[in-house]
Parts: C-alpha cells; structure tokens; sequence
C-alpha cells in the first residue's frame, strides 16, 4: 500500500514533467525543489529580522515558480513571478526599509496557549497525513488532478497563454469576474484611503 | 562512453547560454567607451583616444580593458556600517538578472547539426516574452537592497526612488506591449519575428514590422526603457547634486562596476527586445531569413547556409540593437533630468492612460479585422 502510493506519486511527478520514466530528471528537480522550499520556508519563519524574512520569502515564491515551469505550466510560472515575487514583495520591502526598526526595537510577543495549541493541532494533522489514510487521500487527489487524469487541453500543442485564457473564459469565466470585482473593490478602497489622508494633510 | 550525438541538444543548450553571457559581458565595457566617445563628440571634446592595443591606438579602444583591469585591483572596501550580507549581495542580483534577461533574446532563427534543429533563443519557455519581465522584475531588489544594506540615508533615498520608479513605468511598459501580442496572435519571440518577415507589405512598401502596426506602443515602450533602465532622463535615483550618488554611495571597485553590468546588460535586452517586438529582430527588411537560405542552399548546402544566414541574422540584430544604444547616449547628452514629481506625473497621468485609450483601440481594430463589425 505504502510502497504502491509512492510509487504513483513518482509516476505522477514524471508525467507530470513529461518524462517517460518513472523519475526523470525533471521529477529528480521537483522533489529537490520542494524540499529547498520547505527549507526556506521554515527558516522563512524564524527569522528575527524583517527584511530577512522577506527575502527569504521572495526566494520561496522563485523556487515555488520554478516548479510550476517544471509541471510545463509556464505561463503560471511567469505570473508567479512577475506578480508575486515582483510586484508584492517590493510593496513588501519597501515598507520595511522606510520603517527601518533597529533590532532592539523590534518587539517579540510570548507564545500564547491558544499558539501551542494550534501548532501541536497542526502537528497531529502532519502526522495524520503520514499515515496509511493520509496516504491514500493525497494519492486519490493526485490521480484526480495528475495531468494524465486531468481535462484535455483546449489547444493541444499551443501556447500556455492561449490555453489559460480558453479556461478563463469558458469554464472558469465566473470564478474570474469575481476575482475582477474583488480586485476592483481594493482598488476603490486604496483611492478612498489615499484621499481622505490627503484631505487630512491639506487641512492640517 | 558518452554518445555525443545525442548530447547534441544539451551541449547547444549550455552554448547559446554562454554565447548570450558573452554578449552581455561585452556591453558594459564597450558601453563606457561608446558614451566616452559619444559625450566628447557632442561637447567637443577628443574623449579617451590613446590606450590601445600592440601600439595601435584602435579610437582607444584599449581604454575599457584598462579600465577593467584599474577595477579589478582596486581595494574592495565593505564599509564597517552596512548590513555585509545584503550589501554584497546586491550587486550580483542587478549582475544576474541582467544576464538571465539577455539569454531569453533570440540571436538567430535556427541552425541543423547533426540531424537536429537548434532553435537559436536560449530560454525558450512557453510563455514568450513574459520570461523577461519576470526577470528583470527581480532585478529591481537588487537596487532596493543596496539602498537599504548601505545604512546610509543617501543611499535608501535613492534606492527607493529607484525602485518606485521602475515598479510604476513596469505598469506602462506592460500595457504598451499588449496590442503588439493581440496583432501578432502570440507571446513567442521567434514566431513573432517571423511574422514581420513575411511577405504582405503595408502600403505596399513597408515591411510588416510591429512599428508600423503599434506606432504608439512603439514610442510608450522607448519612454518605459528609458525610466526601466535608470538613464537619463529618469535618472534620479543617482541624482549627485541632491543624493550624492544614490544607492551606489557606498559601493567601490568592482562591487560599484557590477551594477552597470548589469544595468548595460538589461539596456541592451530590453533594446534587443524592442527590436524583437517592432523592428523585425534579426530580419532584414524585405528580405527574409527564409528567402536568404533557399538562396544559399544552392550555393552551400542546407547546413551551411542555415550558419551564414545565423551569422547574417546576428549581424543585422546587433546593428539595430547598436542603433538604439547610441540613442540612449544621445539622450544622456542632451536631455535635462525629471523632477521626481514629473517623472511620477509623466508615469501615472501621462504614459498610462495613453497605453490603456492605444490597448482598447487595438482591441477594437483586431476585433473587427478578425470577426467583422459583428466581433464589437
């Protein structure tokens, strides 16, 4: 049973990237890739310093990117980047750079019961996914949306782009009105914070 | 035993890396020489003429390799006030992001060796261009970085000007280029060349090059360059008479000199790109690659003339990119520097409008070219 899931797992990974093999190359790099983000992530949490932290989270996000390039998914990668790595995280900086705590003014609260609680509850969710059930489950979900599984591309043999605006605007095409509305509310919402301050300064 | 013929692939892999890597690392210093030049001929002055080679004076052009040298045996000096790590590391994030851009340009269309086809862009990922977006949209930590780590106000001032100002003209930048994708149909540079080679003229007379279709896009994407690349006239974040020198204040030696190569080297992708996208990239006008080798094939042989063609390819994108290279030094001499007011005003009330009213107009235009008037 164990055995049987990793080795769907592997195989899923190498169809993931293209690889006739079990483990090609390309599933040898996935695995290395989301070990080093795990890593990162971790030390991502443990930092004492701010721009650390973001840094190291910036490194995440280009690690999780090139694993998307590796499932041929390229153009998500691209927008990971671009986006969030890009766009975000310099928002991010440029926030604690103005700020510019020096250390000791960087205030640490105490670990809370509701705190340990919830990291032993996560730890005891870690655990369930080790065993036997957990198996079972995440191998069910990689088969349900491995890419041999998975719906046929609308444009085979085409570009990234071209099948990703064909989902957006057929399948998905609600779920990406939403999301435009959603953004179109925090854009609103950023004018109307900008102006009142501005009105405040003018006045003062 | 290694079968060398199928490592072909790989072995071209690493090559057209470390060909764009080659390229990039001659633009720096052939860059500081041009501007030398260019600047003494433009105030009237003779400029660095003596250092060459073997006792030839060669313009002097031995100036950059002395000059090099001089940087390279300097005292690297890590002022004892900055944050070490980022501060060192700054540099080689502006360095490489530079480079990783330039091998994302095709140099060539294709070549054959040995039975396979070698397509002459070296990162050739599925989503075109948009690769070299995402890599020089890294870039702009390692300005941010190098203001904050040199713990010095000059330097944070001029970081964040810096890096404000490339993340608002990214936006322009961006919508500029989103009618050329919607005229050409794809996000591919080779297919994107190709498509200006070919035969249907405008008027008549003109090649089908993306200038002629996006005008507009054309001038927005040069003003974004412009402002992406810190050079004058957005050049603020150096502004000396009021930050001293910006976020290079504490920078010397090589670690200062890695910041222009890697700012040379995203002016040269980013004209290699323009090039791409609106001056038919390694094409030459009204003569197409493809027309070039069926005239060379009789001559040479198909695998040859797909070289000489590469060559001739080579040649015709590194002159046009040359073109634009003298532009931004023309520039540098002789336009005055934005106020960063202006410079945020030109950004968001000037450039991002024009690019939003040109992108509805092409959508419009494409929509019913495609579709008809029924496509509106």
């Amino acid at each position: 049973m164990i055995h049987g899931a990793a080795e769907n797992f592997a195989e899923n990974v190498g169809s993931a990237v293209g690889s006739t093999a079990a483990l090609g190359i390309g599933g040898i790099s996935f695995v290395i890739l989301g070990v080093l983000a795990v890593i990162v992530a971790a030390f991502l949490v443990t930092r004492r310093f701010p721009v650390n932290a973001a840094v190291l989270l910036i490194l995440d996000f280009i690690l999780l990117a090139a694993m998307y390039g590796l499932m041929d998914a390229h153009f998500a990668a691209v927008a990971q980047i671009v986006v969030y790595a890009g766009a975000i995280m310099i928002v991010f900086v440029f926030v604690i750079m103005l700020l510019n705590l020096p250390p000791e003014e960087l205030r640490y609260g105490h670990v809370t019961i509701g705190e340990s609680a919830l990291v032993i509850v996560s730890l005891l969710v870690a655990g369930m996914l080790g065993t036997d059930i957990g198996r079972g489950a995440i191998s069910a979900a990689l088969q349900n949306y491995s890419v041999p599984a998975g719906k046929q591309p609308y444009f085979v043999e085409e570009e990234n782009v071209r099948n990703v605006s064909a989902l957006l605007f057929t399948d998905y095409v609600w779920a990406f009105e939403l999301v435009g509305v959603l953004l179109m509310i925090g854009l609103i919402g950023a004018v109307v914070i900008a102006k009142k301050r501005a009105e405040h300064a003018e006045s003062a | 035993m290694i079968d060398w013929v199928a490592a072909v692939p790989y072995i071209a892999a690493v090559l057209k890396v470390v060909l764009a890597i080659v390229v990039g690392l001659q633009v720096a210093p052939l860059m500081v020489w041009l501007e030398r030049r260019q600047g003494a001929l433009i105030q009237r002055r003779i400029g660095p003429n003596r250092v060459g080679l073997f006792g030839f004076r060669l313009l002097g052009l031995g100036q950059p390799l002395a000059d090099t040298v001089k940087l390279l045996f300097k005292e690297d000096v890590v002022p004892s006030h900055v944050e070490r790590f980022f501060f060192i590391i700054a540099p080689v994030i502006t360095a490489v992001t530079g480079l990783v851009a330039l091998s994302c340009i095709p140099f060539g269309s294709y070549v054959e060796v040995l039975g396979y086809t070698i397509n002459m862009q070296a990162i050739t990922l599925n989503a075109g261009f948009l690769t070299i977006f995402a890599v020089s949209s890294l870039g702009v930590y390692g300005v941010a970085l190098a203001g904050w780590s040199s713990n010095n106000k000059y330097s944070l001032l001029g970081g964040l000007r810096a890096s404000a100002q490339m993340v608002s003209y990214e936006i322009g930048m961006g919508l500029s280029l989103l009618p050329v994708v919607l005229i050409f149909g794809t996000l591919d540079l080779q297919r994107i060349i190709h498509a200006q080679s070919h035969d249907p003229y405008l008027f008549g007379v003109l090649p089908a090059w993306g200038v002629f279709y996006a005008p507009v896009s054309f001038v927005i994407f040069v003003i974004t360059m412009f402002a992406e690349t810190n050079r004058v006239p957005f050049d603020l974040a150096e502004g000396e008479a009021e930050l001293v020198g910006g976020f290079l204040t504490e920078y010397g030696s090589m670690r200062w000199s890695l910041f222009f190569l890697g700012e040379y080297a995203m002016m040269f992708t980013l004209s290699a790109l323009t090039v791409c996208l609106f001056l038919g990239g390694y094409e030459l006008p009204w003569i197409s690659h493809t027309q070039i080798v069926t005239f060379l094939t009789e001559h040479l042989g198909r695998e040859l003339a797909l070289w000489a063609a590469f060559l001739v390819g080579f040649g015709v994108l590194i002159g046009k990119i040359v073109g634009f290279m003298i532009l931004f030094v023309q520039a540098r001499f002789t336009l005055p520097r934005f106020r960063y007011d202006q410079l945020m005003h030109v950004g968001w009330a000037v450039i991002l409008p024009i690019a939003l009213v040109n992108l509805v107009i092409t959508v419009a235009v494409t929509a019913v070219q495609r579709f008809g008037i029924a496509g509106l």
